[in-house]
């Protein structure tokens, strides 16, 4: 099936799939985007959603005919497939106006083919000037309070310019590994590994980022004065609930799902759809991050290369801790509290604290402390096994004061 | 609002990326190239190691390591080069995140020579692969290639013919250098060979023996003009050959060997001048001297680089030339009616009949 597939498309990468798939998605958003502006034009109301689905479906008609131009051998055999699939563009769209940028598609793409330099046109790749199909649209329904067909061009808009982000870095990638082909050694696999976990996290944060932006309750859509001329029809309620003459139905109509119906989805089941596709992009997420930081984490050949983690600059080995020296202050032994009081007394007589190596001797005689009881008991309580008694703690305890 | 935001964050984040790209890419980057050997011997197989390293967070997906050097080097992935003059070597590595890449280029040594490379250019792109970003590491790596020897058979002719003259005037001198072992002393020996350690260890006195070296001093002229020319070409490295494979031989059998040629070596830009060297230890350095031997286009004459008259008379003249030429003949033979002379002719297809005049002698060598 996959090398069916493939030979039908031509051969090619699955890059290249990828870039022949956005460029047909790059001619179906305006053209969705278009479909629902003709249709409120003509209908009035806000039920855009439907229409813009189908609307996208035209893709479809698009691809068979790139395919189409690539495959058929024959021109005259093209243009009667031509004819065919703007049929059956009418027929998915449900309005007859599809067919015609399908005729349009078609003409070029056969143009091309007689052509002896194929030239790339506008249809093939998205472009950012493409961008300013957009505001006409735009600004009809600033025009005409049409705030559902606002949020719709600017989803489409920031989806074509995701959409074109996408293509170019592809592209860019594409390029280089076709330009270094013949290369040997060339890690074509990491390369793509790298630039396309980055390109692909950009762009499902931007793409997560758009439906917060436009569908949540932030968005503000732009209303401008009504001009005149510019009139949009009130849908007429009988209208509603039939299927309309360009053949279009709305979307809660296919759904059954409108204000109308008796039947409602309880609000439960749409969060607990929402919840369980949130937890598994989450563990989505996670297993990429898992993969890729073990795969960075680790050390193996690639293509007779060998590939090395390495580890961040190891410290120097650590110095054994230093043995603590002073009575904690939770030792309220007899011995604690004398070598406690010994200690105060010799940061009372030096205000440094005395070296470690020192002994009790050298410590009095560098603070020019002279108490030989104190001195005595601290000995006994520093350096003997059974340390000193209550009494003699007490005794050393009142010759400090 | 919320769009504006939207767009302005994915902007920010693709220049900030760019930015972090301009700051911080050559942060803890390095590349290494080292030859795995020292020397290798022309036909045989050697490697060169290329290390790039990536010590820090930013991946570098694409990074091109490009180093030139002379052509003799063949390697054998060719798709990575680009020979002209030189041989321009470009190889293309994925870095992630501290990371290090060795990767391993296998070669045959083509020609003899002395290959050196002293930087490597890197060019390495950011993310979205739309910045390039260009820097240079110095190196310090270098190979010799060694001339292949000859056919053990074929020099066995020349050779036994220096032998000859040789060993005819053999005087035997110890080499205080070549250390052979110890013997019991005897009235006749030098006191100054007694060992003094070994004689305290043993409790007896012993006295160091030494490689015997012959006097005879064996002088080699390799005659290098001629570039460019295919002809020329060949028969000057045939001729660096046969002097190392000679210089091999006469080494080994204890000979102390000296070396001229007017050829240019590589290192020093000056005529090569070995001066005497004898032992079997010698022959490593020697052969790498005759791997940095450069031919050249109007070089001084061969000839004056014959042993000045009254100079080491027990020397013996090997010159090894492809030149034909009567003045070098004449030179030749005038020299050569004095002391024992070898002229080794390196040819390809035919070769003229000329005069052994005197202690001249004559041997054609094909190539």
């Amino acid at each position: 099936m996959a090398n069916f597939l493939r030979r039908l498309a031509g051969g090619g990468n699955w890059r290249q799939w990828a870039m022949q798939a956005m460029g047909w998605l790059h001619l179906a958003l305006p053209l969705a985007l278009a479909g629902c502006t003709f249709y409120r034009f003509l209908h009035g109301g806000d039920d855009l959603g439907g229409v813009y689905l189908r609307g996208l479906l035209v893709a479809v008609p698009v691809a068979l005919l790139d395919l189409a131009a690539q495959r058929i051998p024959t021109l005259w055999q093209f243009l009667l497939a031509s004819l065919g699939l703007c049929g059956l563009g009418w027929l998915l769209t449900g309005t007859p106006l599809a067919m015609i940028p399908l005729f349009l598609f078609a003409f070029f793409r056969a143009r091309n083919r007689l052509s002896e330099t194929p030239v790339d046109s506008l249809m093939d790749a998205p472009r950012l000037p493409l961008v300013l199909v957009f505001v006409p649209v735009f600004l009809y329904s600033a025009f005409t309070q049409g705030d559902f067909l606002q949020r719709l061009c600017w989803v489409t808009a920031l989806v074509y310019l995701l959409l074109w982000a996408a293509y170019q870095g592809l592209r860019r990638i594409e390029d280089y590994l076709v330009l270094n082909q013949g290369m040997a050694g060339l890690p074509a696999r990491r390369i793509l590994r790298i630039c396309g976990a980055a390109l692909l996290g950009m762009v499902l944060l931007a793409g997560a980022l758009i439906p917060i932006g436009v569908l949540g309750t932030g968005f503000v859509p732009l209303s401008l004065p009504d001009r005149q001329g510019v009139q949009v029809p009130q849908p007429d309620p009988v209208e509603e609930t039939t299927i309309h003459d360009s053949g279009a139905i709305p979307l809660q109509e296919l759904l059954g799902t409108g204000e109308g119906s008796a039947f409602q989805i309880p609000p439960i089941v749409g969060q607990i759809v929402f919840a369980l596709i949130c937890v598994g992009l989450l563990l989505g997420l996670f297993w990429v991050i898992l993969h890729l930081v073990r795969q960075f984490r680790s050390s193996f050949r690639d293509q007779g290369d060998l590939v090395q983690f390495l580890a961040p600059a190891e410290k120097g080995e650590a110095l054994p801790r230093k043995k603590r020296r002073s009575p904690p202050v939770w030792d309220r032994s007899p011995s604690g509290r004398v070598r406690r009081r010994y200690r105060q007394r010799v940061l009372r007589a030096k205000k440094e604290p005395p070296e470690p190596w020192r002994s009790p001797a050298e410590i009095e005689a560098a603070a020019g402390l002279q108490d030989p009881q104190l001195h005595t008991l601290y000995e006994k309580a520093r350096y003997s096994r059974e340390g000193v008694t209550p009494d003699e703690a007490a005794r050393a305890l009142r010759t400090g004061k | 609002m919320a769009v504006l935001w939207i767009l302005l964050l994915a902007v920010g984040l693709y220049l900030l990326l760019g930015l972090l790209y301009r700051r911080f890419w050559n942060k803890g980057l390095r590349a290494q190239l080292t030859f795995t050997q020292e020397y290798g011997v022309e036909g045989q197989e050697s490697a060169l190691r290329e290390v790039v390293e990536n010590d820090k967070l930013l991946p570098l997906p694409a990074v091109e390591i490009s180093f030139h050097m002379d052509k003799g080097l063949q390697f054998s992935q060719e798709d990575n080069s680009s020979v002209s003059d030189a041989t321009y070597r470009r190889d293309i590595f994925a870095l992630g995140p501290r990371q290090r890449i060795t990767r391993r280029l296998d070669f045959v040594c083509g020609r003899r020579g002395y290959y050196r490379i002293d930087e490597a250019g890197l060019l390495a792109r950011d993310l979205a692969m739309s910045q390039q970003f260009l820097t240079a590491f110095p190196q310090n790596t270098s190979f010799y290639v060694l001339p292949r020897p000859v056919d053990a058979q074929r020099i066995a002719i020349p050779f036994s013919q220096l032998m000859g003259s040789v060993i005819s005037k053999k005087r035997v001198y110890d080499d205080p250098l070549e250390f052979a072992g110890l013997r019991a002393y005897s009235r006749e020996d030098p006191m100054k060979y007694i060992n003094w350690k070994a004689t305290a260890r043993e409790g007896e006195l012993l006295v160091n023996l030494h490689e015997s070296t012959l006097s005879q001093t064996v002088t080699l002229l390799v005659d290098m003009e001629g570039k460019g020319v295919q002809q020329a070409d060949v028969l000057n490295e045939e001729g660096v050959r046969v002097a190392a494979s000679l210089c091999r031989g006469l080494l080994s059998a204890g000979i102390q060997v000296e070396v001229y040629s007017n050829g240019t070596d590589v290192l020093t830009g000056r005529p090569l001048a070995i001066g005497r060297v004898a032992g079997a230890g010698s022959d490593l350095s020697l052969q790498k001297k005759f791997a940095c031997l450069q031919a050249g286009n109007g070089l001084p004459p061969i000839q004056s680089f014959f042993p000045a008259p009254g100079e080491g008379e027990n020397r013996l003249l090997v010159l090894i030339s492809r030149s034909q030429r009567e003045d070098l003949c004449r030179d030749l033979a005038a020299w050569a009616g004095k002391r024992p002379c070898l002229h080794i002719a390196p040819y390809l297809a035919e070769h003229p009949d000329l005069p052994e005049p005197g202690n001249l002698r004559r041997l054609w060598w094909q190539a």
